[in-house]
């Protein structure tokens, strides 16, 4: 009976087995546990933080739209809009003598228009919305297209700062559909007056380059040179410094030692002139200093 | 072409973070960088990069030299299968 007991406790306790026991774990860690643990993997826990990616082989990826092409044309026009420029624009120092803007020059505006005739979408004497710009670049040329030919024309003689109102209309022949045969009034205000100043092309061939570190060697040498003239001048200057407060230090030494009555008198003096006084006797004719040492208004007495 | 590049990267990102990333424990990862606060697109890019450097690891094994996160993205675009639509 007790043998058979025994047998009935050994079954049941193999069948909770420790099978039964992992049960308790989330199915994901199990999961993992297996599936992770791959050599190939790898893992990076530089952060303390678990990573670990799967040894990327075959990447397919689907894009949600047509591969971009670039077309001769494209480059063409793209060149076109966006042209290298041989000049860079300076502000002109002296407009007032000029006489404000003149032809050639560029002037930085910022402008505004009214809405007068024709285009369609817009309402008369109201603000045209979009038809506006600031720090607009206007070249100040006279052949360009319409209404720019006009804002050059208008906008000769006008100062910095300046507000100057004129009408323009931009011709049938203007890109943009709604903008044809437009008549507004334009208030334009000049930011800024600059001119075109040519950018000169760097040579850097050997010859040049060579040139140039010449130069450089040579204006090394000339600033060691000054650095020199400089130091000894430093020196000079110290030199004269010293023999003058030395000349100023025997001297007091003496008036004190010839002097027959107490004496008190206030000078300025530096650590030097102390030193130098005291060397020279200053001390032994019963001279003394108040006050801190160092340079400074104090008194001294004998 | 650098348009394309920035399509090819964005769908990249998104195929490895789906299918190739097998553990990455996203508050513990934001969590670790104590002086941050993450919100949820700079949460993403923070995993996103834990995964790159990790994937540096993996191709630094494979070709045998050192790759930079920034080098990355050319051997990513090189590897990818790219199907448009």
């Amino acid at each position: 009976m007790i043998y058979r007991l025994l047998i009935i406790v050994a079954n049941f306790a193999l069948s909770s087995s420790f099978q039964n026991q992992h049960s308790f774990l989330p199915a994901t860690s199990r999961i993992q546990g297996t599936a992770v643990e791959t050599p190939e993997d790898t893992i990076n826990n530089a952060k303390g933080v678990l990573v670990r990616v799967n040894p990327i082989k075959r990447l397919q990826v689907t894009i949600p739209a047509s591969p971009i092409s670039i077309t001769s044309a494209d480059i063409d026009s793209h060149i076109k809009a966006n042209p290298v420029l041989d000049y860079e624009l300076k502000n002109v120092v002296n407009f007032v003598t000029l006489g404000g803007v003149q032809p050639g020059n560029v002037a930085v505006c910022d402008w505004t228009s009214v809405h007068l005739e024709g285009g369609t979408g817009f309402a008369q004497n109201q603000n045209m919305k979009g038809v506006a710009k600031n720090g607009h670049e206007i070249d100040v040329n006279f052949e360009q297209p319409e209404p720019w030919a006009t804002f050059a024309r208008k906008l000769v003689g006008s100062g910095q700062m300046q507000t100057t109102t004129f009408e323009a209309s931009f011709p049938d022949t203007y890109p943009v559909e709604r903008m044809k045969n437009v008549r507004a009034r334009f208030t334009v205000n000049v930011k800024k007056i600059m001119e075109k100043v040519p950018i000169e092309k760097r040579d850097i061939s050997e010859g040049k380059r060579a040139k140039r570190s010449e130069a450089k060697l040579e204006e090394d040498e000339n600033t060691r040179d000054g650095s020199r003239e400089m130091a000894a001048d430093g020196y000079n200057r110290a030199k004269r410094v010293f023999r003058k407060t030395r000349i100023l230090a025997m001297d007091l030494a003496k008036w004190l030692q010839t002097a027959t009555t107490a004496t008190e008198l206030t000078i300025y003096y530096s650590t030097q002139f102390i030193w130098l006084a005291r060397r020279s006797g200053f001390a032994k004719g019963g001279g003394r200093f108040f006050g801190r040492e160092g340079n400074g208004e104090t008194k001294c007495s004998r | 072409m650098e348009k394309q590049n920035v399509l090819v990267d964005l769908a990249v990102r998104e195929e490895i973070m789906e299918r190739y990333v097998v553990d990455l424990d996203a508050k513990k990862a934001t969590e670790s960088v104590s002086w941050a606060k993450f919100g949820k697109v700079s949460g993403a890019q923070f995993q996103w990069q834990l995964v790159l450097e990790t994937i540096c690891k993996q191709q630094e094994t494979e070709l045998g030299r050192k790759v930079e996160v920034k080098d990355l993205y050319q051997i990513l675009r090189d590897k990818a299968e790219i199907t448009f639509m």
